[in-house]
């Protein structure tokens, strides 16, 4: 130990500012560069789920793709069209693959 | 050699090793600097000539240290991106970059302090502290330069052109103090050769850089990470590993 007691410590042999205003700053910045990449990892898997959810899971296009194909192969424009509208106005719905389907 | 290599270009690869090698660097990069701030600012002897006031040595090198090292691993990134089109080194250039400024203004402002009571003056325009100023700008302009691109693509290439271009910096700031003697020293920590202080000052600066290259690489590892998640957003596998559940988190 360099030091007799805490307030000897503190003191710092009369440096007592240079020593804690380069360290504090420095520590600081560690714990900032810390805390910063662990909100920007959180806020990366956020936005990446919000992202998946409004587009359709491996198993959903896969699935429906093929029956969806045969259905509708004999529709008429007219019909399209209104099947496109009403996903507009319900553009809210989870179920994305008739908001694709147009 | 040349499957490592294959394997560094996958995000893939690297999102699921990352993951498995960062709490390593994170626990060794917080008990070392845990271990070296207690040994260097308690337990080192004091300067005889400088007193207490040496012990921001202690933050100082490994800083200046880090400022430089990320200088050169962001333009050898570079390179394998422009070379061969290799996307995660850019993506890893891009999150280093931010870190490496941030080292060289501490790395310089620490050194502003210590040259208070130490020099009598908290700047000179002496050849080290010139050449380290530069490299900020060079961070700050590598930063800037990425975002004026309106692609991905561009501003990449750009920002590699530029950290290729500004590794020149890194050989004069490191032999400007050989070369034009001024004011500041030296070198004072080799890791070969004899030590230019004595071990007892010396052990807890090898703790503090050991730690400080830890804390960069585990850094590294989880921002690049998230670049991954953020660029790849769209991949198959990604969306598979979110499927899963198994994000790493």
């Amino acid at each position: 130990m360099a030091f007799d007691s805490l307030a000897d410590f503190i003191a710092m042999g009369g440096h007592a500012r240079y020593v804690w205003a380069a360290w504090g700053v420095t520590l600081l910045m560690l714990l900032a560069l810390t805390l910063f990449a662990w909100f920007e990892q959180r806020l990366a898997l956020r936005v990446l789920r919000r992202h998946l959810r409004r587009t359709p899971t491996l198993a959903e296009r896969q699935v429906p793709k093929a029956s969806v194909t045969l259905a509708q192969a004999p529709t008429t424009q007219a019909t399209l069209q209104t099947s496109a509208q009403a996903s507009i106005q319900d553009g809210s719905q989870d179920s994305t693959h008739n908001r694709s389907a147009p | 050699m040349w499957a490592f290599i294959q394997k560094l270009r996958s995000p893939k690869w690297f999102y699921a090793i990352g993951g498995k090698c960062q709490p390593w660097f994170w626990a060794a990069a917080l008990g070392l600097i845990a271990l070296g701030s207690v040994w260097g600012l308690a337990f080192a002897p004091a300067d005889y000539q400088q007193g207490n006031s040496f012990r921001i040595i202690y933050v100082h090198v490994p800083t200046a240290f880090l400022a430089q090292s990320i200088f050169v691993s962001m333009a050898a990134c570079g390179l394998a991106f422009m070379v061969w089109k290799i996307k995660l080194a850019d993506m890893a250039a891009s999150v280093m970059a931010p870190i490496g400024a941030l080292m060289t203004f501490v790395a310089l402002y620490s050194g502003a302090v210590w040259g208070v009571p130490t020099w009598g003056t908290w700047w000179i325009w002496d050849a080290r502290l010139t050449s380290m100023l530069i490299l900020l700008f060079l961070y700050i302009g590598v930063i800037a330069l990425r975002r004026a691109f309106a692609s991905l693509e561009g501003g990449a290439r750009a920002a590699s052109v530029l950290a290729m271009v500004g590794v020149i910096n890194i050989p004069i700031i490191k032999y400007s103090v050989d070369w034009w003697y001024t004011l500041h020293q030296p070198a004072s920590f080799t890791i070969t050769g004899r030590a230019a202080m004595p071990m007892a000052m010396w052990a807890p600066l090898l703790v503090m850089v050991v730690g400080f290259y830890c804390f960069f690489i585990a850094l590294t590892l989880t921002r690049t990470r998230s670049e991954i998640l953020r660029r790849e957003g769209g991949k198959r596998w990604v969306r598979e590993l979110v499927e899963e559940g198994a994000d790493g988190l």
